[in-house]
Formats: C-alpha cells, sequence, structure tokens
C-alpha cells in the first residue's frame, strides 16, 4: 500500500518580534512592539505576544502604541536578525527531515514521507481510522507529538517559539499552524511554546479546516470584502461554493483562495538547499567604542551561532567578524585555520583572543559574524589508537596560533598540482574531522616499505629513504652567476651564499600555465658549491635572471 | 568485591596465556608509549637508543646540506605512519610540501605553522603546541638564521617549553644549524656537512647525500658515538658507476 503523503508546518507567530526577542534574550516577557518609518510616520509592524495581549496591533501609529501601553518597548525592525531566525528554523527543519521547503521567512513545510516514525504513525493512523478504537489513534496522534515535540525542543533552543501541525497536505498544515486558537497557545505563557503540535488524521484535512476563519488566508482587501458581503466566515463555507461561480465573481484568487481553503496543495513541492550561508548580523542601538565592551554582545552573538553549528552537527573552521563603524566604513577581523568546533566558550575566546590586539578605527553600531563550517568529526574513539586532542581543544590551539602568527599562516601542507617551482597551498587542518583522516588508512610504514625492498634486493634502499630532502629559501635568493659554455661555474647570492661550483648537473627546464598572464618558464641546476652545499639553482628563461631557490638538505 | 578482582585477574591471565589470542591482545597500539620516539632512520635508532626520548627536548643541528632536513621529515613521516599527530614550527617557511610527502609524511596529519623568519614566535608557537597537548611531536626548524639571531634566543622561553614538555608524551625537537637549548636539551644530534653522490654519466644526476650523524649529548649514553647516514639512491635504479667523490659530472 503506498505511503500517504504527510507534512508537517513549522509557523513562528509574530516573527519580527520574535527575531528581535533571539537576538536579545533580555527582551522575553516584555512588550515589544517592532516600528518601521521614519521618526513622525512610525508604525508598528509587528509586537510580541505580551504587547498583542495588551492590545497593541499592527498599523498603529508609535504614538497611539505608547499609549495604549505605557510600558511598551518600541524597537526598528531588523532585518538581518530576521534572516538569522529564518535560517535557525531551517537548520531545525533540516535534523528531522532532509526536504524541507521555505514557506515564507516565518515558516517552513517539510516533507516527513518516508521517515520511519512518520511512517509507523501514519500505519497507525489509518487502522484507528478504520478500526475507530480510541487506542490506536492515541497511539497514532503520540508518534506525531514526539516528532513535533523534538523539534520544538530544538527551536526552543535556538530561541524560536513555534507552532506546528502535521496534515497530509502543506496547505492544512500551514493553516492549522497559523491558526492562534486552535494550538491553545494565544495566551502568552500559558504553554511550554514546544508542546503542543497538531497532527491531522489522513483525510481529514478538509473536515479539520472547516471551522477556521477565512482570515487565515489573508485574502487580499476586495476579495475579503466580497467573502464578508456573501457572508463567507468559515473556511468550509468558502470550501463549499460552487468553483465556476466563485471563479465569475473573484478571479483566479477566488479559486485559489478557496483551493488553500480545501486543502489542496496547488503549487509542487520546492525543497531548500541547505544553504552555507552561516552568519549572525546584529544592529546596536547606541555606539561602542572598545572592544572590552563589545564582548557581552559578542557572546551572545556566538552562542546563537554555535547553537545552529550544533544543531546541524557542523563545526566552524574560520571566522568573519564584520565591524558597522559609525563612520560608515567597516571593519572585519578574521579568524581562521581552525579545527571544526562549534563550543561557544572557545569560539568567544578565540574570537576576543585577536580582538585584544586591534584598535578599532570608529565607533561599532553593528556586527556580523560569518562563518565557514565543516561537519563535525563523528569518529568514535577507538580505545588502541593514539590518544587525539577533542576538535575543542584543537581549535583552540590552531585559534591561539592563528592569533599570533595569522590565519594564513596556519594549516596542513598540500602538494598542488603544479610544477611551478613556488607553488605552495595549505589547507585547513583536519578540516574533514579525525574521520576522514582514519578512514582513508595510514601511508604504508617505513619499516614495512623497508622490508619489502629488502625483500626484493638487499643493496636497494626503501623508496622513501630514496628521496632526498628539499628546504625552500623563501624568498629565493637573487644570484650572480657566472657561466662558461652555458654552464655556471661560479654563484654569489644576496652576498651570503655562493662560491665556486664543483658539480653541475642539469639543466632540466620546466614551464607552465602559457596560456596565462601567470605562465612561467625556467631551467634548474643542481649544483655542490665550495661553501660545501648543494643547491638547485634557477634561471628564469623570460627575464634571465637567476636565483637559489632550495637547498639539498 | 575482592573475589569479583581475583577472578577477573585469573581470567586475564587465562586469556593472556592463550596463544591464539595473543596477537590480539599484544597489538603494538595496545602497550604503553615507548618512552623514545623512533626516527626510522635504522643506524640513528641504533645510535639513539631507541629514538628522539619523549617529554625532552631534543636537537638536531648541522650545517646546510647536511641532512637535518631530511632527518626531520623522516621523524614527522614515522610518527604519522603511526597515525599520530604532528607539528612543525616552520620559521624560515622552508618545507617543500612535495619532498614531504614523498618522504612518507602524511601531510593531513601534519600540522604547518608558517612564522615568515619570525624566530622571536618560534617559541610562544611551540608553546601553544606543548601545552595544547595531542601531538606526537613537535619540531621547531629555526631555518638558517644568521648566528646574532640565534644568539638572541631567551633562555627563558627554552626553561619554559622545557617545563611544559616535561612529563608530556610529546617529542620536541629543534632542528637548526646549531644548538640553541643549550644544556637544557636531553639529546643532541650533530650532522656533519653532506658527501653528495653524481652520476656520472649523462647530463649528470644528484643521486643523494652521504653524512655522518654524531651524538653530542644524551641522558643514557656515551656521547661520541656515530653512525653513517645516506640519503637517496645507493645504487642507481638504470645502472653504471657512482662517483663517490665530489667531481665534475
Amino acid at each position: 500500500m503506498p505511503e500517504s503523503p504527510r507534512y508537517a508546518c513549522v509557523f513562528v507567530p509574530y516573527f519580527a518580534a520574535a527575531a528581535l526577542v533571539r537576538r536579545d534574550p533580555d527582551l522575553r516577557g516584555r512588550q515589544v512592539a517592532v516600528l518601521t518609518g521614519a521618526a513622525a510616520t512610525r508604525q508598528v509592524v509587528d509586537v510580541t505576544p505580551e504587547a498583542w495581549a495588551a492590545g497593541i496591533r499592527s498599523g498603529m501609529s508609535a504614538t497611539e502604541a505608547k499609549t495604549w501601553a505605557p510600558s511598551l518597548l518600541g524597537l526598528d525592525r531588523d532585518l538581518d536578525a530576521e534572516r538569522a531566525a529564518t535560517a535557525a528554523l531551517l537548520d531545525a527543519a533540516w535534523t528531522e527531515s532532509p526536504r524541507v521547503e521555505v514557506a515564507g521567512p516565518d515558516r517552513v513545510c517539510l516533507d516527513l514521507a518516508g521517515l520511519p516514525s512518520v511512517a509507523a504513525e501514519a500505519l497507525r493512523e489509518d487502522s484507528g481510522a478504520r478500526d475507530g478504537t480510541p487506542s490506536a489513534r492515541g497511539v497514532a496522534a503520540s508518534a506525531g507529538l514526539r516528532l513535533g515535540e523534538r523539534l520544538g525542543a530544538t527551536l526552543h533552543a535556538l530561541g524560536l517559539p513555534v507552532r506546528m501541525a502535521i496534515a497530509g497536505t502543506r496547505a492544512t498544515a500551514a493553516l492549522i499552524a497559523r491558526d492562534p486558537v486552535g494550538s491553545g497557545r494565544s495566551v502568552p505563557g500559558s504553554r511550554p511554546a514546544h508542546d503542543l503540535p497538531r497532527v491531522v488524521p489522513p483525510g481529514a484535512e478538509r473536515r479539520s479546516l472547516a471551522p477556521l476563519p477565512v482570515a487565515l488566508l489573508a485574502p487580499p482587501p476586495d476579495v475579503a470584502v466580497a467573502l464578508e458581503r456573501w457572508g463567507i466566515a468559515t473556511l468550509g463555507e468558502l470550501a463549499a461554493l460552487p468553483a465556476p461561480a466563485l471563479f465569475m465573481r473573484l478571479g483566479v484568487a477566488g479559486v485559489r483562495l478557496q483551493a488553500e481553503a480545501r486543502g489542496e496543495d496547488r503549487q509542487p513541492f520546492v525543497a531548500a538547499v541547505p544553504p552555507e550561508d552561516w552568519m549572525e548580523a546584529l544592529a546596536l542601538d547606541w555606539e561602542v567604542e572598545s572592544v572590552e565592551s563589545l564582548a557581552f554582545v559578542l557572546h551572545r552573538q556566538v552562542s546563537r551561532l554555535a547553537a545552529r553549528l550544533a544543531v546541524r552537527g557542523r563545526g566552524a573552521t574560520a571566522l568573519a567578524l564584520t565591524f558597522r563603524l559609525a563612520d560608515g566604513g567597516t571593519h572585519v577581523h578574521r579568524l581562521g585555520g581552525l579545527a571544526p568546533v562549534h563550543e561557544p566558550r572557545t569560539l568567544g575566546r578565540l574570537l576576543l583572543m585577536g580582538l585584544e590586539r586591534q584598535a578599532l578605527p570608529a565607533p561599532v553600531v553593528g556586527l556580523a559574524l560569518e562563518a565557514e563550517t565543516a561537519p563535525l568529526d563523528r569518529l568514535q574513539a577507538d580505545l588502541f589508537a593514539l590518544a587525539r586532542p577533542s576538535p575543542r581543544e584543537l581549535g583552540e590551539v590552531l585559534g591561539r596560533l592563528a592569533a599570533l602568527v595569522g590565519p594564513d599562516r596556519v594549516g596542513a601542507p598540500v602538494v598542488t598540482d603544479s610544477h611551478r617551482p613556488d607553488a605552495i597551498a595549505t589547507a585547513p587542518y583536519l578540516a574533514r574531522g579525525f574521520a576522514e583522516a582514519a578512514a582513508s588508512g595510514s601511508p604504508a610504514s617505513p619499516e614495512v616499505s623497508s622490508a619489502l625492498w629488502r625483500g626484493s634486493d638487499p643493496r636497494l634502499r626503501p623508496l622513501t629513504e630514496a628521496v632526498l630532502g628539499r628546504r625552500r629559501l623563501v624568498p629565493p635568493l637573487p644570484a650572480e652567476v657566472e657561466t662558461r659554455a652555458g654552464r655556471p661555474i661560479a654563484v654569489v647570492a644576496h652576498g651570503v651564499v655562493g662560491g665556486r661550483v664543483l658539480v653541475a648537473a642539469g639543466p632540466w627546464r620546466s614551464a607552465g600555465e602559457w596560456w596565462a598572464d601567470t605562465g612561467w618558464a625556467c631551467e634548474e641546476w643542481d649544483v655542490a658549491l665550495s661553501d660545501g652545499a648543494v643547491y638547485c639553482l634557477a634561471r628564469d628563461l623570460a627575464t634571465g635572471g637567476w636565483t637559489l631557490d632550495t637547498v639539498y638538505d | 568485591m575482592v573475589a569479583t578482582h581475583g577472578a577477573l585477574r585469573r581470567d586475564l591471565s587465562r586469556l593472556r596465556a592463550d596463544p591464539a589470542l595473543a596477537p590480539l591482545l599484544v597489538r603494538p597500539e595496545l602497550r604503553v608509549p615507548r618512552r623514545a620516539a623512533a626516527t626510522g632512520v635504522a643506524p640513528l635508532d641504533t645510535l639513539l637508543g631507541g629514538g628522539f626520548p619523549r617529554g625532552r627536548i631534543s636537537e638536531i643541528v648541522g650545517p646546510r646540506s647536511s641532512g637535518r632536513t631530511r632527518l626531520l621529515l623522516a621523524s614527522l613521516a614515522q610518527a604519522t605512519a603511526r597515525g599520530a599527530l604532528v607539528a612543525l614550527v616552520d620559521v624560515a617557511d622552508g618545507l617543500d610540501p612535495r619532498s614531504a610527502a614523498a618522504a612518507g609524511v602524511d601531510l593531513r596529519r601534519l600540522l604547518w605553522v608558517r612564522l615568515a623568519g619570525r624566530l622571536a614566535l618560534a617559541w610562544p608557537a611551540a608553546d601553544i603546541l606543548v601545552r595544547g597537548g595531542g601531538f606526537d611531536m613537535i619540531a621547531v626548524d629555526v631555518g638558517d638564521p644568521p648566528p646574532w639571531a640565534l644568539g638572541q634566543v631567551k633562555s627563558t622561553a627554552i626553561v619554559r617549553l622545557q617545563r611544559a614538555v616535561e612529563g608530556t608524551p610529546a617529542v620536541l625537537l629543534v632542528v637548526g644549524p646549531r644548538g640553541v637549548a643549550g644544556s637544557l636539551a636531553t639529546l643532541v644530534v650533530a650532522l656533519g656537512r653532506a658527501r653528495p653522490r653524481w652520476a656520472s654519466h649523462g647530463p649528470g644526476l644528484l643521486l643523494g647525500l652521504e653524512t655522518e650523524a654524531r651524538l653530542v649529548r644524551a641522558r643514557d649514553r656515551a656521547p661520541g658515538a656515530t653512525a653513517r647516514l645516506v640519503w637517496g639512491l645507493e645504487v642507481p635504479v638504470v645502472g653504471g658507476p657512482i662517483d663517490q667523490a665530489a667531481g665534475d659530472a
């Protein structure tokens, strides 16, 4: 029997206000109004549940709202905080289902099809509906409740109060979740935000929607007036109207609303792609002049980002903290080369460590914290393997080193796909965790390769020992070279290295990137000088200049 | 409780005596970490009595082309082959990743800290690595600074490092043209100037370096012992004689 589709809708009521409260947890439980517009025409666009209970509504002027509730706190709308809240909502949704649709900045829909717990629930729902037994229905509801509670708890940890519903169509789940009365949470603070997900049994979508008010559909003003004139107050009444007649009177908008009222999905499910946009931004209401004063704000921002990282099982490998300055400029502080880490204490300490040495050119009016991330190390500790530092310890070590020598100077060396003599690259150290290093195994032990070689010919040395050590001279030393018949016979470099050439082997010519502006061509000589050392002497074929760029050591 | 403990000990003894289980019970990784970290170079390990001591400062000193870089790479390769994490504080940014990889170093396990010639940062960087823990070998390659620069290294920084590494399972290796740790280094190996080996036919080919390692200081061994080290090919792969003396190719 094919599995019936199931969707969950997660909705954040009072979204703009909730984003502000998430940004600043001290606002929790206070009457807050979100304002937009210039000073003379400031208008309320959203409120917290506490302000709603005090009679404040969207559309009021700031003055009017203040008259209704003298203790009301009016704050500017923060679009950065709203974007971060939407991202947090998505992060939480992806912990339950890989297919998530962004239905709006304040809501997401999860496709629950195929999820084991929900499939079992649907089966019980079907049998319960056929049997009509209260026990079967109870078991069925509990599976949905568990999923909802889990998701609600995750979002609660991320600082977002939500309403949820599970149904067979996205439209039904969205309308049920947006209904403040049915959720039993119209009174703020009456219940924890994450304990009442509503589960609509399969096939009962239209019946569940019927008593809900038409206003939930947010119809255009002209349509709302028409419906009111016809006496249509509930979704059930709208759903019962004949569709052709409705189309003739209200056009496409009317038919679209009716389909929604019937709980029908008219658009295909568009799954969102998990973004690599890990940013938490904050606009300050005041100017901050010193780094010390920013520590408190920064700690909160790091905590929010760390909570999101933890939910998605990722860690930060690099951080960029952008300060928006009062003079209109920006100042960026970067921290890189970290092992994936998501502990807020470690991240905060590393950021502050680097900041302590910096003087800000102007007071700060806002800051944005952005992270590059990688999956956290999920390798189970091996009793028989060597002890390794935890990701937190390693992250702290790398962060302290980055603060000491610069983030771009700490990492794992990488062999580049180029023969260019100065081609050097580094990668974040263990950015993909210990798991990858362990899974790909270790290189052959020198003893093993030694045994293999000696087994075939005792005179042959193991392969690794047959390699000469090379030490790069950074930067390469410009050299004056005396030649005879094209071969170097004397070298003086930088006034400190040089001498007569005892042996010269070469030339070895190489070239590359001739198709680009970065093209290069050189010839190399291995030379033993009278100072006792053996060098690699290079001549740039484009300029004819000589350099000593490597020592055999 | 006592009876249970006794029974467990009897069971363990019986398991240990079982020859079929012996390979499982005495896996090398199960052993307590040895007091010395082998370099993987047999003559040198014999000279050092097993390798570089753990929880101590060791030094490799030698001029350019003495093979000190190659010996450092061999030690790092041996450590990463055991699955350990290693770190290199590279004062002169001189590491050549390609030759390191060819020498057997697992580059993913090597943390490379480049200092762009800032020798003074080498000691705090090493201090962070030692105190952070988890690294089996921490090497400080000071490069080839002028003698006056090495003379300016503060002994307090080395004392602090020595205290930090003491009691840890890590090997702290300092590589340079001459010693900087003085009496704080438990083991010092001096490498002499290498003799290059060239192929005498064709356009010439550098085949290898031959050098001599001399034990300058060791806790439990008499100084002065030497070992011959040869890097590169002892016999050419294609054939032909090797001109062991330094002559014209």
